[in-house]
């Protein structure tokens, strides 16, 4: 893999001339990251030729948590899974569950459901 | 193609490649007992893509991601494994059980858990499933090495592990939090005598259209390219990561 991130340094291949009227308008954004891609290559380089560890590195940029790049990015949202329609969908599938429930054993025996259910919440951490 | 395999002993989670110890035995005694049936049919080439995962904690794994890099980095991208079970309830309707505490379930790159795919009558009928394994086995035997890595694993005591590379975690935490709350509101309607079904059905038909509305595709926000920059240069891990899982002497 070494011999690898060294082959990529050098000779970059150049992204492709355009023939055609940009439509998308992704051009801008193609050879953003086709730069992130090879600023990454070449900053593995350096750190070779001096002598660093690079797999540490690298798992740090990896690693970087949705918190981490929200608080760097403003605009993060755009990029980032959308966790407001998660919640919305999560939402939704357990009132369905619900009333699936109510039809299968009943109104009594659902309302019990709901509030044994309210007493085990389990908040989810981060090892 | 060789398996290099990542797994993380000091999290109890243990991946046994096929190239482990008794492998072939340990895979097909481990459908002896299970909810799955016999052993799925595979040929000895198949046998290279399979791999089992050991839970040694005291916890059912809920869910669990893989990232699988192939090398050389020529011979195709980097793809995600996931996968979690909801059938066997454990705690409470949360959460559903994957591996139990000290349990093992094998996988298949062609077949994914359990090699579920074998077992699972598909829509698409038969003989477009076994085009769809043979163009993955064709595509599988092009690669020399394929790291196989656990992202990241999801415990029923709600505990998370794992570089996430795919931020699965916050999307985890979004999808209990609806769930969370949405039976504490129902709670509350109960609590105050307010009729806790009619809300829930409200609450049930919201259509995926109206959501959709609500929570637009976030690619249709506008993103600056320092976003898109920092991005890019996470994903590349995939690209870079790989050789951090060989030994030493092949790096």
């Amino acid at each position: 893999m070494i011999e690898w991130i060294r082959e990529k340094a050098n000779p970059r291949i150049p992204l492709p001339e355009r023939f055609r009227p940009d439509i998308t308008k992704m051009d801008e954004e193609t050879q953003v990251r086709f730069r992130a891609g090879t600023d990454l290559i070449a900053e593995l380089n350096q750190k070779l030729d001096e002598g660093e560890e690079i797999f540490a590195y690298i798992d740090r940029y990896a690693s970087i948590t949705r918190r981490q790049i929200e608080a760097l990015y403003p605009d993060a949202r755009a990029i980032l899974p959308n966790l407001e329609r998660t919640y919305a969908i999560s939402r939704k599938a357990k009132a369905m569950t619900i009333i699936k429930r109510r039809e299968r054993f009943g109104e009594p025996a659902t309302v019990e459901w709901i509030r044994e259910s309210a007493k085990s919440q389990i908040p989810l951490v981060r090892r | 193609m060789e398996l290099i395999i990542n797994d993380m002993p000091q999290y109890g989670v243990l991946i046994h490649g096929p190239e482990s110890p008794g492998f072939r035995e340990r895979l097909l005694s481990l459908f002896r007992d299970s909810p799955f049936g016999d052993p799925p049919e595979f040929d000895d080439d198949e046998l290279p893509c399979s791999f089992i995962v050991e839970n040694q904690t005291l916890s059912h794994i809920v869910e669990i991601t893989f990232i699988c890099s192939p090398y050389p980095r020529e011979s195709g991208p980097s793809f995600s494994l996931s996968s979690g079970d909801s059938r066997n309830r454990v705690l409470n309707d949360l959460w559903g059980s994957m591996i139990k505490p000290g349990g093992q379930c094998p996988w298949s790159l062609l077949d994914g858990y359990w090699f579920i795919s074998q077992k699972v009558v598909s829509t698409t009928g038969e003989d477009t499933r076994r085009e769809q394994r043979d163009q993955e086995k064709k595509k599988l035997a092009a690669i020399d090495m394929l790291s196989v890595e656990i992202d990241g694993v999801l415990f029923s005591d709600g505990s998370f592990v794992g570089p996430d590379t795919e931020l699965k975690f916050d999307q985890f935490e979004a999808n209990n939090r609806g769930a969370l709350d949405m039976i504490a509101e129902l709670n509350r309607k109960l609590d105050a005598g307010d009729d806790a079904f009619a809300y829930a059905e409200q609450c049930a038909s919201i259509t995926w259209e109206q959501i959709k509305e609500l929570y637009p595709d976030p690619r249709l926000y506008a993103r600056s390219q320092e976003i898109v920059y920092m991005w890019e240069k996470k994903r590349r891990r995939r690209v870079s990561s790989f050789n951090g899982m060989l030994p030493e002497s092949r790096r």
